[in-house]
């Protein structure tokens, strides 16, 4: 009996042999070449001549080091917390909202996710005039005409991640928003009318129904946000460019300025890593997490 | 044998024809009229044979944010497009002011690969980067010497000709423009500016005391180059070296430590005493400095002689006409004041002679002579003797006048790949001092802790 050929499509191999060759060439070999920078002395201008643990043992024994990832993980838990949380609040409203056809619903959508689509140095700069601690400052003018004081949102250190970390929110939220919003549309409505008939409140429905049935969409949320809040400095930049003195350089722009203002390319990388692993713990710990959850 | 003949008086035909064309480059070389000589990718006739390669700083280029520059530019472009209908020159690059870092990045990587444009505008901040020896350049800047006469090259201004200069006594970049570092005051507040920073803070004292001000003294203290290039002109005047002579890092040894410290110590003096608002520590930027000055006017401003060209459009002509331009105060008395320059400049990095030859024809006629210096430099100074002379590149801006006297004391920061580490440091340590978060003695030694620790 003759062998019959294996058509193209029972070769699934070979359908994916493309992409994966992609991957191993601009993303796998990448980070390889990264991961091989890292324990090397290399910089822009120097080929690495040494290898070796210096570059984290020197980051693990820098003051600044720890410093900067207390200040990493303040930024990403309060901006991940009450962006996820507003982010709930805002999508259920609108949700709601939307159902019984309350006008500007829609509306208060768009706006929200307005915020969202502005380049996040933009929003830098939007709320550096809104914390500026000079007389043109809108948060300054309001608090002065109420209590004759003024704060130091960007030059005290303790304020500024503060301020960092609210300026992080307000556009962050809307991306909560849009994914939980997605979420929402996607619960059977019979649900709710089942609850209604057993006599849920509406604390209940949303306790026992919503959060459940959002879980995927939380994980979702919380996963991407945290990538994106640990990965991104843009707003931070042109806030506070990482100041004053140290106190709202996040790791990420460490990674920047080790790199495009010192121009170590061992140390940059070294950091880097160190983020890489940041971010692989957190995705392996909600995965971990909500999937317990899911199947339990 | 008929097609055969045919054959032979086509090619018979094309040969002729062909070293007509060769004998008569003028003939081929010609630009067709209408033909765009400007265009953002391409400076010149789009059918040359020779081709060099250009990065190019948009501020410093055709699409400059500088109407008249972009104007001036674009006119001396076409008019060395036009001599040289031969060869065009192809923008690779085009960066905008907030990219500069990545762009330099970028060159020293190209420069490594050897695939560095034929010529590139480079911050003077960055220059000396390329000539480090260790870091394996496959192209470096190539000297100009060889295409300027001596009086050309003696008409730059000592320190710029210096820091331009490698280990060979070669000049390998053209200094475009500068600007240099100052302390503007108010004159209707005060007969004379003050020469040493006690002076300022008895200004201040007395001037706050009479109720006619709030703040003394506004500058940069955030994370900028600047912040550092502000306090250095202290540390300068005072004695101060930030490097030896090999370049290694000495800004914390001996007097030079001591320097650092004075100056350190004046920035604490300023805020603790109500001279200086610790908020100069949200500063980074002269757009912020600028929106300070508009709310309360102080009496002095450290920054440089470049406000002149922004701070007007903030608190008006009138308000703006009452500030003047002075060199930076002293911290003792008999110190000789220092003003830090900077600018940007234009390198060479073609290897091929006769390329080589066409891309310095380019950089002299467009960017090169008295015209050139006037045409980028808008805002800023000359750095050739005979300009600077009477600079005042636009008739309406005495303030370039003033500013170009400063020249004579101007100083660039040193040609040492260390120093954009050391001024790193040092921006987290003003910072921190200026908060009272450390003692200028605390910071200084981790700013010397952490450039050692990269190896210097």
């Amino acid at each position: 009996m003759a062998k019959r050929h294996k058509s193209l499509q029972e070769q699934p191999l070979l359908w994916i042999a493309p992409l994966v060759l992609l991957l191993l060439a601009f993303y796998l070999y990448p980070m390889i070449d990264v991961a091989r920078l890292s324990f090397s002395n290399a910089t822009l201008l120097r080929n690495p001549s040494k290898y070796g643990l210096m570059q984290y043992t020197s980051l693990f024994s820098s003051s600044d080091f720890g410093q900067m990832i207390v200040v990493t993980l303040k930024y990403v838990a309060g901006s991940l917390f009450f962006q996820v949380l507003f982010g709930l609040l805002i999508a259920v409203l609108v949700h709601e909202g939307k159902k019984r056809k309350v006008p500007g619903a829609v509306l208060t959508r768009s706006v929200v996710l307005s915020c969202w689509i502005i380049p996040a140095p933009a929003i830098g700069i939007i709320w550096k005039i809104i914390l500026s601690e000079f007389d043109y400052g809108i948060a300054n003018h309001l608090i002065g005409s109420f209590f004759d004081q003024h704060l130091a949102f960007l030059s005290n250190e303790r304020l500024a991640i503060f301020s960092v970390i609210v300026a992080n929110i307000w556009c962050g939220t809307a991306f909560s928003m849009l994914i939980l919003y997605s979420g929402l549309q996607q619960i059977p409505e019979s649900l709710y009318e089942a609850a209604v008939v057993d006599g849920a409140t509406e604390f209940q429905k949303f306790r026992y129904l919503t959060l459940p049935l959002l879980r995927p969409f939380l994980f979702t949320d919380l996963s991407l946000a945290t990538i994106y809040t640990f990965n991104s400095f843009g707003l931070i930049m042109s806030l506070t460019a990482g100041g004053p003195g140290r106190s709202t350089e996040v790791l990420a722009m460490s990674v920047y300025r080790t790199i495009f203002d010192r121009m170590n390319l061992g140390r940059g990388a070294a950091l880097s890593m160190v983020l890489l692993v940041v971010n692989l713990v957190i995705a392996i710990v909600y995965n971990k997490s909500f999937f317990k959850k899911t199947q339990a | 044998m008929r097609v055969k003949r045919t054959f032979f008086a086509i090619v018979l035909i094309a040969a002729v024809a062909m070293s007509v064309w060769a004998a008569d480059p003028s003939a081929v070389w010609s630009i067709k009229e209408g033909t765009n000589l400007v265009k953002p990718e391409v400076y010149g006739n789009p059918n040359a044979k020779n081709t060099i390669t250009f990065w190019v700083y948009r501020t410093l280029g055709p699409s400059s944010n500088y109407p008249r520059t972009a104007e001036l530019l674009t006119e001396r472009i076409e008019s060395w497009a036009k001599k040289n209908p031969d060869t065009k020159v192809e923008v690779q690059i085009e960066i905008p002011q907030e990219k500069t870092n990545e762009y330099m990045v970028k060159l020293y990587e190209a420069a490594k690969a050897g695939r560095a444009p034929s010529l590139a505008h480079v911050d003077s901040f960055f220059l000396p980067k390329f000539l480090e020896k260790d870091a394996g350049f496959k192209q470096v800047p190539q000297p100009l010497d060889p295409y300027l006469t001596k009086a050309e090259l003696d008409n730059y201004f000592d320190a710029y000709r210096q820091f331009a200069t490698d280990e060979n006594g070669k000049m390998i970049a053209h200094f475009g423009y500068t600007d240099v570092r100052v302390l503007w005051y108010r004159k209707d507040l005060m007969s004379a500016p003050p020469k040493t920073w006690d002076e300022v803070i008895a200004i201040v004292k007395k001037l706050q005391a009479e109720k006619k001000i709030t703040e003394g003294i506004l500058t940069q203290g955030g994370r900028h180059e600047n912040t550092f290039f502000f306090m250095l002109n202290m540390f300068w005047a005072a004695g101060g070296e930030l490097v030896d002579a090999k370049g290694n890092p000495v800004f914390n040894q001996g007097k030079n430590r001591e320097a650092m410290l004075a100056s350190l110590r004046l920035y604490k003096k300023l805020v603790d005493q109500g001279v200086m608002p610790a908020k100069v520590a949200s500063i980074s930027g002269t757009g912020d400095l600028n929106a300070g000055v508009k709310m309360t006017m102080p009496p002095f401003i450290l920054t440089g002689h470049w406000i002149h060209g922004s701070l007007p459009q903030v608190i008006g002509e009138e308000n703006f006409s009452k500030y003047a331009m002075a060199p930076i105060p002293t911290l003792e008395k008999g110190q000789n004041p220092v003003s830090g320059a900077g600018g940007w400049t234009t390198v060479i990095f073609e290897k091929d002679p006769e390329l080589r030859a066409k891309a310095f024809s380019f950089l002299w006629e467009v960017y090169g002579d008295v015209k050139g210096m006037a045409a980028v430099a808008v805002d800023a100074l000359p750095t050739f003797k005979d300009v600077s002379v009477d600079w005042r590149p636009t008739e309406a801006n005495p303030y370039l006048y003033q500013a170009t006297k400063m020249l004579n004391i101007a100083r660039l920061r040193p040609a040492a790949p260390v120093y954009s580490d050391i001024s790193l440091a040092m921006q987290v340590a003003i910072g921190d001092v200026i908060l009272g978060k450390k003692t200028p003695e605390k910071a200084l030694d981790d700013a010397w802790s952490e450039v050692k620790a990269l190896g210097y």
